[in-house]
């Protein structure tokens, strides 16, 4: 009995020494280190098996989801007619918008948002955590993507590659860690957009003297050392708030990407630099 | 060598359906932490040691498919799955209660512990209710899967049952 217990507390002290080694190697953040070449086989080596299985179960857990959402899917059914209805309106002024969209971009010479060299990614697993909002890609570093890069899908700005090795993770918009610099299309007012648990965005930081309308586009402002492209459509307001001091105004975002449901995406390789001005 | 082999499939099998099949069958936006769930179960069967080593190796590989710092998942699951294997031969019971109690309570210990571990170094962002709500909510969808995972962990870990030797 004796015996047993102390090899069981060795187990232990060995153990907590080792977790000790780790959390202090990872704390160096060393690019080429032990911890950072680890989790670059971790996620060769899951991601390529993540990829097997999610094409067996997607159709699966698919399946199994919507049955969850009939009730909430029903009523967006409901919301959507309605707002087609006025869709249909607005389609046939579309092509007169558009021929005036194309004069103004041509005067200022701003293309479309999505520009550049770009290369299309399949979702194939999303991280492990309830905390962290990531997804993993089927591209790498051998496809010409590197860390930092942007990554948007057609609704949007999706988020930003974190580690780029055979495969791809993506830090996800909606992360409390993820900061984006944001414009508002109405008044060009900039500030920061900054991911919450909840189902908006938070863009902080606004002169309280603006002028918010619900509804109104945020778009990227570029103003974040180049790693978001300006002009990347992020989403909605949905509301607005004076802070406690009144020296600056909250807005809060609906993303224009739904981040349950991504499929494929697409990774700006020329993050960092104006797309249209290359 | 064959066992420890087994268990860690096991664990990246556990990390696989986690990262596929669970994501989309989320209670309330919360996903299942089956690795945290095969740690508990491998502990209650196999004793400390066991759990403490598949705690370890567990909470590593959920750490290195991570942004955040590395090893505190680890850290977690080792002291939980140590923890579990320690109080398990003291409730001399083989009620099928057990097992759903101690991945109910395991899973509350871990996940929480793993998140003051993040706020004690400055990571954790999210406000204190929706942690809160999150490691409930964990804990519950664990307990619900033990019916499930329970049974094949004692399987696998019947099927490798390590020799006893016996020393005069």
């Amino acid at each position: 009995m004796y015996r047993r217990s102390t090899r069981q507390r060795v187990v232990l002290v060995a153990l907590l020494a080792a977790t000790a080694t780790v959390i202090t190697l990872d704390f160096r953040k060393n690019p080429g280190g032990p911890i950072r070449r680890a989790q670059d086989i971790a996620v060769s080596v899951v991601a390529p098996l993540q990829d097997g299985i999610g094409k067996v179960f997607r159709p699966i857990g698919d399946f199994l989801s919507s049955l969850s959402q009939i009730g909430s899917l029903r009523d967006e059914n409901q919301r959507l007619k309605a707002e087609l209805s006025g869709l249909e309106a607005d389609r046939r002024r579309f092509p007169e918008v558009l021929r005036e969209n194309q004069r103004l971009l041509d005067l200022i010479g701003q293309k479309d948002w999505v520009q550049g060299k770009t290369v299309g990614a399949r979702v194939i697993g999303t991280g492990p955590s309830n905390q962290e909002w990531t997804i993993f890609l089927d591209k790498g570093a051998a496809d010409g993507i590197s860390e930092d890069m942007s990554v948007v899908s057609a609704e949007g700005l999706v988020g930003r590659v974190t580690l780029a090795g055979s495969y791809s993770k993506v830090r996800l918009l909606v992360d409390p860690r993820h900061s984006v610099g944001a414009r508002l299309t109405g008044s060009g007012e900039t500030g920061v957009i900054t991911g919450s648990s909840e189902d908006d965005l938070v863009f902080e930081h606004i002169d309280p003297a603006t002028e918010i309308s619900d509804g109104e586009t945020v778009v990227t402002s570029g103003y974040d050392k180049g790693v978001f492209p300006p002009g990347i459509p992020i989403g909605r307001v949905t509301k607005t708030q004076k802070s406690r001091d009144g020296l600056t105004k909250t807005a809060f975002v609906r993303p224009f990407v739904d981040f349950s449901r991504l499929d494929t995406v697409l990774i700006l390789l020329d993050s960092g630099l104006r797309v249209s001005g290359r | 060598m064959r066992r420890s082999l087994v268990f860690l499939l096991a664990m990246l099998t556990a990390a696989l359906l986690q990262t596929t099949v669970f994501s989309q069958l989320t209670l309330f936006g919360v996903a299942p932490d089956l690795i945290l769930v095969s740690v508990i179960c491998l502990a209650m069967l196999e004793g400390p040691s066991t759990g403490a080593v598949a705690g370890f190796w567990g909470g590593l590989l959920r750490d290195l498919l991570l942004d955040s710092p590395k090893g505190l998942t680890g850290l977690s699951y080792l002291v939980v799955g140590y923890a579990v294997g320690t109080v398990r031969p003291y409730l001399q019971t083989t009620s099928v209660l057990v097992p759903v109690a101690g991945i109910f309570a395991g899973s509350l210990v871990g996940s929480a512990l793993f998140e003051v571990l993040q706020a004690l170094l400055g990571q954790q962002q999210l406000p204190f209710d929706h942690q809160l709500r999150v490691v409930g909510l964990t804990a519950i969808y664990n307990t619900l899967l033990t019916p499930f995972v329970y049974p094949l962990v004692k399987r696998i870990s019947g099927a490798y049952k390590r020799e006893k030797v016996y020393r005069w």
